[in-house]
């Protein structure tokens, strides 16, 4: 199996994937192959008015326009195609006002500092992971156009 | 007027690594500083010296963090280079938040810190030069006439010189004259030059 077959985005449970309004709500984005941290992301950001998409590879989300183009993402140090510096250098490029807030499950100092230097917002721990995500999104739902929220 | 040479300035509690930084920097022909401490360090703290700060995490009083701390405080642009021995994930994001060029882990290589420090001394060697160049346009713009200053403003704003007109209740001639002499007072090449150093100058713009 190609890794691209195994990539790919995982949309929110419950919410529908036909929904028009869906597809104008803000998007929020994981990138990791934890399969308990995407399913804990999907939990987080539940209450909110946002479309979550979860990723397990930095090449699937660099192929989705609307995932490249979310506000607020959140992503693992380690990925299986690209370093988190290599990936957040893309998205930068493409949408420079993204907030990127990354997870380290490895207590990893070295990576940490690559990742804050390469423009990361925060990078913490998956007991963390939760309480900065949520207010990062809140903050972006508090200052995003009406329509967006739609 | 002669540049001063860059200083290494390094800030640690621990005589040994005070004393081997010293005789690595020192071998490499670049001049270094130290410090016991970081209040022994700000006491004689002087923001117009380029250079860069190698500075420990953990020190008694006032820890390397703190002194981070006190220095934006400050607005002081050395930059910072952290060593530690205990650092952890959450230390290292928050010195990389408040502005860190680094933060490397004892043990580390000579050379992996002497690029960092070099990386640093760039990196103020840049802040330097911008601020001087901020500063020399602050000068030029201060020089400007009330008038001048005006047509300044309203040009940057991208209104053509017929509107300016209109807006100063003056004739477009009287424009075109003054919009000439602010080119000429500031050095402006065009108008993309004229609003990029306008940009550059800062909120200073408006005297």
């Amino acid at each position: 199996m190609t890794l691209g077959a195994l990539s790919g985005s995982v949309p929110c449970p419950g919410r529908g994937n036909s929904s028009v309004a869906n597809a104008s709500r803000l998007t929020v984005s994981l990138i990791s192959t934890d399969l308990r941290l995407q399913a804990a992301f999907l939990r987080w950001v539940a209450p909110y008015p946002v479309r979550p998409l979860c990723f397990t590879s930095a090449a699937a989300l660099l192929a989705d326009p609307q995932a490249v183009q979310s506000p607020l993402l959140l992503l693992s140090l380690r990925l299986p195609d690209m370093t988190a510096p290599e990936l957040m250098a893309a998205l930068l490029r493409a949408n420079p006002n993204a907030s990127i807030l990354c997870v380290d499950e490895e207590e990893n100092i070295p990576s940490t500092v690559k990742a804050m230097r390469a423009g990361a917002m925060d990078v913490v721990d998956a007991a963390r992971a939760e309480v900065v995500l949520i207010s990062h999104l809140q903050r972006i739902l508090g200052t995003a156009a009406p329509h967006a929220l739609l | 007027m002669k540049e001063k040479i860059p200083t290494i300035i390094v800030v640690d509690d621990d005589e040994a690594v005070r004393s081997s930084l010293k005789l690595l920097l020192k071998s490499v022909g670049l001049p270094v500083e130290t410090y016991a401490s970081a209040q022994e360090f700000l006491d004689r703290f002087d923001s117009d010296r380029p250079g860069c700060l190698v500075l420990d995490i953990r020190m008694p009083c006032m820890s390397g963090l703190e002194l981070q701390e006190r220095l934006n405080t400050l607005h002081a642009m050395i930059p910072v280079v952290f060593i530690t021995g205990h650092g952890d994930v959450p230390m290292a994001v928050e010195a990389m938040q408040h502005g860190a060029v680094d933060f490397i882990q004892k043990p580390f290589r000579d050379q992996d810190l002497l690029d960092r420090i070099n990386q640093a001394l760039e990196k103020d060697h840049d802040n330097r030069a911008g601020l001087k160049q901020r500063d020399a346009i602050r000068g030029r713009i201060a020089d400007l006439t009330p008038r001048e200053h005006e047509v300044l403003e309203l040009v940057t704003a991208g209104k053509a010189n017929k509107v300016i007109a209109g807006d100063l209740n003056v004739s477009q001639r009287t424009v075109e004259i003054h919009r000439a002499r602010v080119m000429e007072k500031m050095g402006a090449s065009s108008l993309a030059h004229l609003v990029r150093m306008v940009i550059a100058a800062g909120d200073e713009t408006h005297p």
